[in-house]
């Protein structure tokens, strides 16, 4: 089967789940009308926003019309505020960008010669101080250092504004928090990755004709190690949307992380779809993405799809 | 300890190696290399033979400063002249490449896989990597530059790694089985390129293999070793011809090789009609019969490639048919197809008369027939006990009580001459030949009237080769088994063979007799694969000996 097309149709596959899993977990949590408009309203009032918001209709019903209005792009309402739920989540979505792209590049950018340094001076000291760190920057959760930094930086030193967007200085300490986990991650995983490399048979085989340590690993050993990394960066970019929900509610940014916890816990349907959607549609594109970038970096996987993709020329054209 | 053969007349050796021990911190008692010294002079091969575990690459790697830094290591070599301590692997790096280079077994990861050949060639000598290609063996290298790895062959990624150790012109070139893994005739290629640039350049060589035959075809000079000391050395004729030391001999003797007159061992074209059970003439009972058997596979790219065309095998009770070709040639599948691992899409199998379609199977067939595969580790659960494993076959087609099962694989096991304190153990603490041993027991617990050998002795060192395939031959004597023996070994062939076929890209191209099969090949590529395989010499050429017994 050709790759790519069998990669769109598990894309799509993908994309109904959650929409199915999102739609009834909601439905089955609670009744919005009665949360949003408060214990002591009338039935009638009750009635009435079911009425509006067509929730007096079967649920399968329900779900039939929300995946219609998704096919000529409606999200839907916000039970809240009446706007487009689309437009509320594309709204926050460049505060959330602006905290997630920053903390890839730096956990990128630190995790990853962390991580070769520990490989290249394994069991000694620095690599033990370099897998203590990580460990560290991993387990601790994000909304305790961001609680903590805030103590410290706004509360006692006075340095950084506590919350909310003031300057570039608000970025310091939301990024950083978010920073942590993935500068362990990549930290870890690169290590492991150098590691795994430089004990194939092909280091050896460029040892012995006369390479330098220096040469092997710049020109084998990191290309190698490295290109799973994209891979990793796919999936961290899901996590790190995750973990921004966290840090942004404790540094009070504006951005879909605390847009969903907002909504989820106010049973704001439409939004918290449209945010499962979005973030999804995101996870599975980067996914795609990392894929195919495979196919420029590693020769083996491009001859495959090559050869994958000429069948199909031959298929169509017969 | 002094090599130097009688045709040089240069006073000082390229290398010279003086006292080497090497001792492993972890782990591993005793050392691996006790107090080794040798000298080789400029231009010419030296082999050093071995089994696994005699410290055949440990000193390879010593002399190239790659040994772990586990490793402790005493003594020093001269190497043109100045004196290197071989513990200072910093200053052995500095020799690699232009002194000493070195190459390994596995060619297919020797490579770079996201590397062209022209990029590995380039990170070495910015010179053209034309000639360095032509040198390596390749007719026409500018049609492998810009390949990668995957793209090419075990044979051609063996030759680019030539290349890249050969670029910055080496004065030594060090080869730890650098053909074992090829075709025999992909190797006698690369053998003989390499006798040529030795020969061109003046370059030497230290030539490591468990192959008597391959050293013999290829060195001036020859190392026995065993458990990390020297046995032996001398002229390769003259160890190879008449060697000294008793564990050469019985390395000699362990080697496979057609023994038409040979006593202790099953004649290869008549066997006595006494040794045949039922002394029916196998041609006309076949056990297995194989009727123009063709098995096709859809490639990646959609089209089918036919692994086996129209290929028709017998074999009959208590013979042993051999299945000869080269990597890819279609033998392991046609044996698969038999036993249904793989579904053919054209043909007939039969066994013992009747028609076998494994699409529909009995559980008796099952019993009938069964594959042993060549790496028996892979073949055995590493968790559980060996005579369990064996008893499984039983347990799995409910044969007999379970003390019953217990004592038939008990008898299997010292059937294949396991020592019985190891029955209880894990693979994990057998050695390669005896978990072999245990595959063979366990293959044989349901009574199979057919066994098929796939490989089964290629990754045993020669003389624990020689007892399986004894093994072997008497099983069959004693059961009548009817063998499927595929091999890309013609010696290992040759010398268990009744009959043999040679099959080249999926078809048959000729069988007969294993005799007069090796002795008369009609078929140009049958002449081609026996003219390739590496041969030690037949009797003691009595000049040499002489002349090595001066030295």
């Amino acid at each position: 089967m050709n790759w790519y097309l069998f990669r769109l149709g598990r894309a799509c596959i993908t994309i109904l789940l959650l929409l199915i899993l999102a739609f009834f977990a909601l439905a089955a949590s609670g009744d919005p009308a009665q949360i949003l408009l408060g214990p002591d309203t009338s039935q009638a009032a009750i009635d009435a926003f079911r009425e509006k918001w067509g929730l007096t209709l079967p649920l399968w019903q329900q779900f039939l019309i929300y995946l219609n209005g998704l096919l000529h792009m409606n999200f839907g309402l916000s039970y809240r505020t009446g706007e487009s739920a689309l437009a509320l989540v594309l709204d926050r979505i460049p505060v959330t960008l602006s905290l997630v792209l920053p903390t890839i590049l730096l956990s990128i950018a630190l995790g990853v010669p962390l991580g070769i340094l520990s490989a290249m001076h394994r069991g000694r000291f620095i690599d033990r101080l370099a897998i203590t760190l990580s460990v560290v920057g991993l387990s601790v959760p994000s909304f305790l250092l961001g609680v903590l930094a805030m103590y410290l930086f706004s509360v006692k030193l006075g340095w950084l504004a506590p919350s909310g967007y003031v300057d570039w200085s608000s970025y310091i300490m939301p990024v950083a928090t978010l920073s942590t986990v993935g500068i362990g991650t990549y930290a870890r995983f690169t290590r492991s990755a150098m590691v795994e490399v430089m004990s194939r048979p092909m280091i050896e085989t460029a040892r012995a004709s006369g390479l330098s340590e220096g040469i092997i690993h710049r020109v084998h050993a990191l290309p190698n190690a490295l290109t799973p990394l994209i891979t990793i960066t796919a999936l961290e970019f899901g996590h790190f949307v995750t973990y921004a929900a966290v840090v942004e509610n404790v540094f009070g940014w504006q951005g879909t992380g605390s847009l969903l916890i907002e909504s989820v816990s106010a049973r704001d349907f439409a939004v918290v779809q449209a945010i499962m959607i979005i973030t999804g549609v995101t996870m599975i594109l980067a996914n795609l993405l990392a894929d195919l970038s495979y196919g420029f970096i590693d020769p083996r996987i491009a001859d495959l799809r090559h050869r994958s993709a000429r069948r199909l020329r031959t298929v169509c054209e017969s | 300890m002094n090599l130097q053969p009688q045709s040089q007349c240069r006073a000082h050796p390229l290398i010279s190696v003086q006292g080497v021990s090497v001792v492993f911190a972890s782990g591993q008692s005793g050392s691996a290399l006790r107090d080794l010294s040798f000298d080789l002079m400029a231009g010419e091969i030296l082999g050093i033979v071995g089994e696994s575990g005699s410290g055949k690459s440990v000193m390879c790697r010593a002399i190239a400063g790659l040994l772990p830094p586990s490793a402790k290591i005493k003594g020093q070599m001269n190497f043109e002249g100045r004196p290197y301590p071989l513990s200072d692997r910093r200053l052995l790096a500095g020799l690699r490449g232009h002194g000493i280079a070195m190459i390994f077994q596995d060619p297919m990861s020797a490579l770079d896989p996201l590397m062209t050949v022209r990029r590995h060639l380039a990170l070495r000598t910015p010179g053209d990597p034309g000639p360095l290609l032509t040198t390596a063996g390749f007719g026409d290298p500018g049609k492998i530059l810009d390949s990668y790895p995957h793209q090419m062959s075990g044979g051609q990624c063996q030759r680019v790694a030539i290349a890249c150790a050969l670029a910055r012109e080496p004065r030594l070139l060090i080869a730890d089985e650098p053909t074992s893994a090829l075709d025999v005739t992909v190797q006698a290629s690369i053998l003989k390129h390499l006798k040529a640039v030795a020969a061109e350049r003046g370059m030497s060589i230290i030539f490591v293999t468990h192959d008597l035959a391959v050293a013999y075809q290829l060195c001036n000079q020859i190392i026995v070793m065993r458990n990390g000391v020297i046995l032996e050395t001398g002229s390769a004729a003259a160890v190879l011809a008449a060697p000294r030391a008793d564990y050469t001999k019985h390395l000699i003797a362990s080697m496979p090789r057609s023994r038409p007159h040979a006593s202790g061992i099953m004649p290869q074209t008549s066997p006595p009609a006494g040794l045949r059970p039922i002394g029916v003439p196998s041609a006309r009972h076949p056990a297995l019969r194989l009727d123009n058997i063709s098995v096709g596979y859809k490639t990646p790219d959609g089209r089918r490639f036919d692994a086996v065309r129209n290929v028709s095998v017998d074999v009959g009770e208590g013979e042993i048919v051999g299945l000869v070709g080269e990597s890819a040639s279609g033998k392991s599948t046609l044996a698969k197809a038999a036993v249904g691992l793989v579904t053919p899409s054209a043909g007939r199998i039969s066994m013992n008369g009747r028609v076998v379609d494994w699409s529909r199977p009995e559980p008796s067939w099952r019993r009938e027939i069964q594959y042993i595969f060549q790496d028996p580790r892979g073949a055995l659960d590493p968790l559980g006990r060996i005579v369990h494993q064996v008893r499984q076959p039983l347990d799995i087609h409910r044969l007999g009580d379970k003390g019953e099962r217990e004592a038939v694989a008990r008898a299997r096991l010292l059937e294949t001459h396991l020592d019985d304190k190891l029955f209880g153990r894990k693979p994990g603490s057998l050695s390669g030949g005896q978990r072999q041993r245990a595959t063979i027991a366990r293959a044989l617990t349901v009574r199979p009237r057919v066994l098929i050998c796939d490989e089964s002795v290629s990754a045993l060192d020669v003389s624990i080769q020689a007892k399986i395939l004894d093994l072997l031959l008497g099983l069959r004597d004693k059961y009548a088994l009817a063998i499927l023996f595929i091999s890309h070994d013609l010696s290992v062939i040759q010398h268990i063979c009744d009959r043999v076929v040679v099959m080249r890209h999926g078809k048959l191209i000729e069988e007969g007799p294993t005799f007069e099969l090796f002795r008369n090949p009609t078929e140009s590529y049958t002449r081609d694969l026996i003219a390739a395989l590496p041969r030690l010499p037949d009797a003691p050429p009595s000049h040499l000996s002489e002349q090595e017994a001066a030295v």
